[in-house]
């Protein structure tokens, strides 16, 4: 019964589960890989799954949380840096306001985990902060942060998009 | 903005995996551990019994157990000789056997970061196996392998007695600057072996679940919250036989510290059952606000020496949260993904003592 409730809730969200695997790592094979590694353990730990409130968002913040720790692979593959750029006045690039989604998507690998893991949940899963924050088990403020470090590295400069916001069209 | 980023994320969708063979994938892999399951148990039990006996299975021993090294984890045999001008020891670490020392640096007098160092068993190099990019060199007459990944760089050397020994540093201008090598191979060569200084955790166990032992020690001593370290002092559980985190990987701390990743140790790989005790700087009431909404549950517990407590279980794993032991320290008992039951973390909380 228990085993076939869980390839039924496999089936079922295995699809959004990779796509947003992807998200968080950029990449097909490394998403594959996150995937089957927390459904494995979700299977393991089914029956408390099963009786969660929200299984799949159970099983969504199991794979946030395996992506943030997780070290083989991923370790070797995408050992980033982050230039902290937060203290400093972010450089406006009027470039950027139109740089194509590659671009963007090259720039988002750069990032650190949880810096990333905050943007997809943000503008992709479209998660408020206090949800994010019960994601990734940390404060409202921590995730504030993340999302600022992450969007000062992009150099998507808030001002500069309201600005252009402000101009007539 | 948001919507820039929007439309890149859903402009990638496309990338995800088909979902019929990753679904086979995963199948195919439950079946699998359950037939390795049936075929190991019977020689794991056996085994286990001749190899860990009865210091293993008491349960109110505390064993710290000999690592893959050959040193005690509350031990590190490690040491820097030759550093960057006003390198700081910022954190020591023994699990399962993989020593490390990570030094930083002040950012505005070089442009190195961090220089972590470190030794683990075994023959192969953190990138072996892997697609890394790696070159072969010859550093004191020892075969060596240097990497390059973004602003890492990375120096690892083969010593005889099928030991790693590792530098990787860390830097805000380029890995591939020749001076990085030159600063790695001068502190490699300059490594002490010899040492047996005390990894410094903050508190000590009296009692450790049956079948667990102490694999692991990690100490912090410049702790800035949701950075490099979130707990002072750390200590892994784990059964002796459980394997650490693989030399595929990470080399450990410095690339944590040069993205400002998450620093929690690796769990054991083939463990299902695990546990860490670490020190706390983050308020319980921080914490509190994300852990008051699902699926996270949070319940009062019973009093720990005197200190209020609370019971946090999340997906996956079930923590004991001991509030304010010292002052702006909490000690939190994780589960981690294992089985140790809550009454069991009692135990191991009841059994702490602070050491500072």
């Amino acid at each position: 019964m228990s085993r076939a409730t869980f390839e039924e809730f496999a089936r079922q969200e295995l699809p959004g589960l990779l796509r947003y695997g992807v998200m968080l790592t950029g990449d097909r094979e490394l998403a594959q890989d996150l995937v089957q590694d927390v459904m494995i353990k979700a299977h393991s730990h089914w029956r408390r799954i099963e009786a969660a409130d929200h299984p799949r968002l159970y099983v969504k913040t199991m794979l946030t949380r395996t992506f943030i720790s997780w070290r083989r692979r991923w370790a070797v593959r995408n050992i980033t840096l982050s230039d902290d750029p937060v203290d400093g006045e972010p450089e406006v690039d009027h470039a950027l306001s139109i740089v194509d989604r590659d671009d963007v998507w090259q720039r988002l690998a750069t990032l650190p985990r949880q810096q990333r893991a905050v943007l997809v949940l943000r503008y992709y899963e479209q998660l408020t902060d206090p949800e994010i924050a019960t994601m990734l088990g940390c404060t409202d403020g921590t995730v504030r942060g993340y999302a600022s470090r992450a969007l000062a590295t992009l150099r998507l400069d808030i001002t500069a998009e309201l600005s252009n916001a402000k101009e007539p069209t | 903005m948001t919507q820039q980023l929007r439309d890149t994320f859903v402009a990638h969708e496309h990338l995800a995996p088909d979902a019929d063979l990753a679904l086979e994938g995963i199948q195919t892999r439950i079946r699998t551990r359950r037939r390795s399951r049936i075929a190991v148990s019977g020689a794991v039990v056996a085994v286990a019994g001749v190899v860990a006996g009865a210091a293993v299975l008491l349960g109110t021993r505390v064993d710290h157990n000999a690592t893959g090294a050959g040193q005690s984890p509350d031990l590190v045999s490690i040491a820097a000789g030759w550093l960057p001008a006003n390198a700081r020891l910022d954190r020591t670490t023994n699990e399962f056997g993989y020593q490390t020392r990570v030094y930083v640096t002040p950012q505005d007098t070089s442009p190195i970061r961090s220089i972590s160092i470190g030794l683990h068993p075994g023959d192969a190099l953190p990138w072996d196996g892997t697609d890394q990019p790696s070159r072969d060199l010859t550093v004191g007459g020892h075969p060596a392998s240097e990497s390059i990944v973004e602003q890492l760089y990375m120096l690892a050397m083969r010593l005889t007695d099928h030991q790693i020994a590792t530098v990787e540093i860390g830097t805000s201008g380029s890995s591939a600057d020749p001076a990085m090598r030159d600063t790695a191979i001068r502190v490699l060569t300059s490594m002490r072996f010899d040492r047996h200084d005390p990894v410094g955790s903050q508190f000590t166990l009296t009692y450790v679940p049956n079948g667990l032992t102490v694999r692991g020690l990690d100490r912090c001593y410049n702790v800035d919250p949701g950075t490099t370290c979130g707990s002072t002092s750390t200590t892994t559980l784990a059964p002796p036989s459980a394997v650490g985190p693989q030399v595929r990987g990470s080399l450990g701390k410095a690339s944590d510290i040069v993205t400002g990743g998450s620093t929690v140790p690796a769990w054991p790989t083939q463990s299902s059952r695990s546990a860490t005790v670490s020190a706390s700087i983050t308020p319980w009431r921080s914490m509190q606000k994300s852990w008051s909404q699902s699926p996270f549950t949070t319940e009062p517990g019973r009093p720990v020496d005197g200190h209020r407590t609370w019971v946090v279980t999340s997906p996956g794993q079930t923590a004991l949260w001991i509030d304010n032991l010292r002052p702006g320290t909490s000690i939190v008992v994780d589960s981690g993904p294992g089985l140790t039951s809550l009454d069991e973390m009692y135990r191991v909380a009841d059994g702490l003592h602070w050491t500072g």
